[in-house]
């Protein structure tokens, strides 16, 4: 083959620039000169030196031999270092061949090793893009199985903490159901949801609702996905009714939420809490409630009765040894008639402590807010403390600050029911000295009411259990001072009801300080709109009085008790004492409450119907019903003051008295003893 | 540009703020999910809108930034991925240059749609080189400035760099403070 001839007119300077690693023989075969670029990389080979001495013919296969070489092209490797290889041409030259070749490399990486750039590289033959774009595959290549081996890291941690959730869910007691919003359909049910239902998660998976469930459930289910779609707020249904295959009819909470993309609504997500246990316990609390109330009412209703039962025979005892008492009868007798009045007022007192506390225990009493006079409520409570602090020679004093002398709001009964207990406590533990009642305002809104005595006082021990039923500060005093012990323990109820505290200190032999505060506000705007009293005329003739009570000892101890000051007229039913105040004209009319044929409540309401305009006829409930609904019923009926058994003759013409003077007629005058 | 502009950036930035900075940065400009690929080209407007950013963090102007920018793409190229391709690119500084647009030849085998620029060595005696740079893009000078800078740090070469306008592109100057080095 002829050699091409314009590569060996090459002038030196462009040859080592074209084929740096170009190499020329002579026709011996050994090398006549060498390129910069194949010098550098092969310094030891040798000019004169045989050419097969350097290299190998990788191609093609045979001998380096001149005549069958020219002309075509090859690929030689350097004896010393098979990795070094070239790859060119072998032009012919009149004294031998030129080999226009240069380095093999297959990246840079080998480029690197063999210590070769790009100043070795021929720019005729594309080796230089060529080791380049192999080196930039390389690295792409590391650069593609480092960002695979990322995504299979993330894909390998996502799988793990969607298998780690998934454990989660499983473990939950509580059910967890999520459906494909779009559809409606089940696409993941934990095991909590299974055994709730008792539906296995493959029956559940890919269906809906209407599938699973009674048709009014389901549509109840549905329209709630519907809701939590539309509101995108998290819908709790804290009793939802649920029909499972496996155990029934049961309650869950369940709580429901959509989530969403960019489409909209993509799953509906729904937790449910088995609260079937709760919702018997609460029905069952529920009915059980409705049994104690019934049972309160029947308690209520006992307590109501037993009051009245126990106080009717006892006005029959109070009453009558009050008339005795009044009546003239030797000394002894006079003596055994206080026996029975000192132990008829007991009972009473005992009778209404165990009430109240009855009353309490069942919370049924309520504290009252209305208007009342502070300052003319403790006086006239100290009043009745006097006449046993009078007896013992024990002084009693009032100091009321100027600012509590005035209405307030409040409920004047319990916080009088209060001072009056610790007033007679007071006077009943005190033999010399004194007892004072102060009362000031701490707060606008706020009362504190302190009475304090020169008394026997107590011990820090007496003082922990003094509030305790049934206690007082030790059995000696029990035994000494008398009394059941419930007195304190009503009032500190008492005054908790009202928002305070009841609280005490003392010292033995010196005496003793009771104390609390009362939210008790100032009422601005109330007058004293009880008018005048007005002073009856001298010489009225005798009152006429109708009293109506089935009983008759109750009907013989008032005719005892008015039979020097009144005409009295007695009937024994409601219905009697209407039709007797439809036939003639009286002063003031006595009613018992609970009368066979028609009660008092109704006989007030009918005779106050039948009243003409203008004049108002004075009516005292006298009745054994004691307790507070009752005065309230008394006062809805139309009477206008409730006394209840037992009643002396004090109390009776007390009770004239003050309706007579809020009526502006002189039966009281006319009756007075 | 190709992602292996942004990966030196992204390189630069941890290196000198942490890792904590870069999340920061590329969250602000909306690159929170974006991992740069080599091989990939990107917008211009993302590359200035890094490099402009980098240069507010590193309070310096943008062309001040490119320079040091420059420098260290040098440094990060022979540490890191490219260590072969510079090597293969010359064992002096006046043959690296002379050999650069081969390179970037090569490279545009690899990645057909690159734009490279080019680099033309027009002299080259013992004082110094001179450069000739054209490319495509406008205000790159001061990144060539830095890479010249960075290439003198590689060949241990003392020299001073500087350039001036050469239609259509800039002419660099490097002259050798000792030239018996060169």
């Amino acid at each position: 083959m002829e050699a091409p001839p314009h590569a060996a007119c090459l002038d030196r300077e462009t040859l080592d620039f074209l084929f740096p690693c170009h190499f020329q023989v002579d026709e011996g075969m050994k090398v006549k000169s060498v390129g910069p670029g194949l010098a550098r990389l092969m310094p030891d080979l040798a000019l004169g030196a045989p050419v097969t001495g350097a290299f190998r013919l990788e191609t093609p296969r045979g001998q380096l031999e001149l005549s069958s070489l020219l002309g075509r092209q090859v690929v030689l490797a350097a004896q010393g270092d098979a990795r070094l290889r070239f790859r060119g041409a072998v032009a012919p030259q009149s004294d031998g061949c030129l080999f226009l070749v240069s380095p093999v490399l297959s990246d840079g990486e080998a480029a690197k090793r063999l210590g070769v750039n790009l100043g070795a590289l021929s720019p005729c033959d594309g080796s230089a893009e060529l080791v380049i774009a192999n080196e930039m595959q390389r690295l792409l290549t590391c650069e593609a199985k480092t960002l695979a081996a990322g995504l299979t890291a993330t894909r390998d941690a996502a799988v793990a903490k969607e298998a780690f959730f998934d454990t989660i869910l499983q473990l939950l007691p509580a059910a967890v159901m999520v459906k494909d919003a779009r559809d409606g359909r089940y696409i993941l049910v934990n095991e909590g949801a299974e055994e709730v239902l008792g539906i296995p998660a493959g029956d559940m998976l890919g269906k809906c609702v209407f599938d699973l469930f009674p048709l009014d459930e389901a549509t109840k289910f549905a329209a709630e996905d519907a809701e939590v779609i539309r509101s995108g707020e998290l819908k709790i249904e804290q009793e939802e009714a649920i029909t499972t295959r496996s155990r029934g009819l049961r309650y869950h909470i369940t709580r429901k939420l959509a989530t969403y993309d960019a489409d909209g609504a993509r799953y509906i997500v729904t937790m449910g809490e088995d609260v079937t246990e709760r919702h018997e316990a609460e029905v069952a609390l529920r009915q059980a409630l409705v049994v104690a109330e019934q049972a309160n009412v029947s308690k209520s209703a006992f307590l109501a009765n037993m009051s009245h039962e126990i106080r009717t025979p006892l006005n029959g005892i109070v009453a009558v040894a009050d008339v005795l008492s009044r009546a003239d009868i030797p000394a002894r007798e006079r003596d055994l008639v206080g026996i029975i009045q000192s132990s008829g007022g007991t009972l009473e007192r005992l009778l209404s402590d165990i009430l109240d506390l009855a009353r309490i225990e069942s919370h049924q009493i309520s504290i009252e807010t209305a208007p009342f006079h502070l300052g003319e409520m403790a006086r006239a409570t100290v009043m009745l403390a006097k006449l046993r602090a009078d007896e013992k020679g024990v002084g009693l004093t009032c100091d009321l600050d100027h600012d509590v002398d005035r209405f307030v709001i409040g409920d004047m009964i319990r916080v009088r029911q209060v001072l009056a207990n610790l007033l007679s406590n007071a006077v009943k533990f005190t033999d010399g000295g004194g007892v004072r009642l102060r009362i000031r305002r701490t707060r606008r809104d706020s009362v504190r009411f302190e009475v304090e005595d020169s008394g026997v006082g107590f011990d820090a021990a007496a003082r922990e259990r003094i509030f305790a039923r049934f206690q007082q500060a030790d059995d000696t005093i029990t035994r000494r001072f008398g009394g059941s012990g419930l007195g304190l323990a009503i009032s500190r109820e008492l005054v908790g009801l009202m928002g305070g505290e009841l609280q005490c200190e003392s010292t033995v032999g010196k005496g003793s300080t009771f104390w609390f505060e009362a939210p008790l506000p100032p009422c601005d705007g109330v007058q004293d709109r009880r008018p005048p009293q007005e002073v009856a005329e001298a010489g009225a003739t005798r009152p006429r009085i109708l009293l109506a009570d089935d009983h008759p000892t109750n009907r013989k101890v008032v005719e005892l008790m008015l039979e020097e000051q009144a005409d009295l007229i007695c009937v024994e039913n409601g219905l009697e004492a209407v039709e007797a105040f439809a036939a003639a004209e009286f002063d003031l009319i006595l009613m018992d409450m609970q009368m066979p044929v028609m009660d008092g409540l109704t006989a007030v309401r009918e005779i106050r119907k039948r009243e003409p305009t203008g004049r108002r006829i004075p009516i005292i409930m006298l009745t054994a019903n004691a307790l507070p609904e009752h005065v309230a019923a008394t006062a809805a009926a139309g009477a206008d003051l409730h006394l209840h058994k037992p009643i002396t003759a004090a109390s009776l013409f007390a009770a004239i008295t003050q309706v007579s003077h809020d009526h502006g007629s002189d039966v009281a005058q006319a009756s007075a003893p | 540009m190709y992602g292996m502009v942004h990966k030196a950036a992204r390189a630069y930035a941890v290196e000198r703020f942490g890792e904590p900075f870069w999340l920061t940065f590329s969250e602000e400009l909306g690159l929170s999910d974006e991992t740069f690929v080599m091989g990939e080209s990107y917008a211009d407007a993302l590359t200035f809108s890094i490099i402009d950013g980098l240069a507010r963090a590193t309070a310096t102007s943008r062309a001040q930034f490119l320079q040091e920018f420059g420098r260290y793409w040098i440094e990060f190229a022979c540490r890191g991925d490219y260590a072969n391709l510079m090597a293969l690119s010359g064992a002096t500084l006046p043959a690296f240059l002379a050999n650069l647009d081969r390179l970037h030849s090569g490279l545009n085998v690899a990645m057909p749609g690159a734009r490279m620029p080019s680099f033309e060595l027009v002299d080259q005696t013992l004082e110094g080189v001179k450069v000739r740079y054209v490319s495509h893009r406008q205000g790159l000078e001061p990144f060539v400035a830095g890479l010249l800078e960075g290439l003198c740090a590689l060949f241990e070469v003392q020299g001073d760099v500087t350039s001036c306008p050469d239609e259509p592109g800039a002419l660099f100057d490097i002259r050798y403070r000792l030239p018996a080095a060169a």
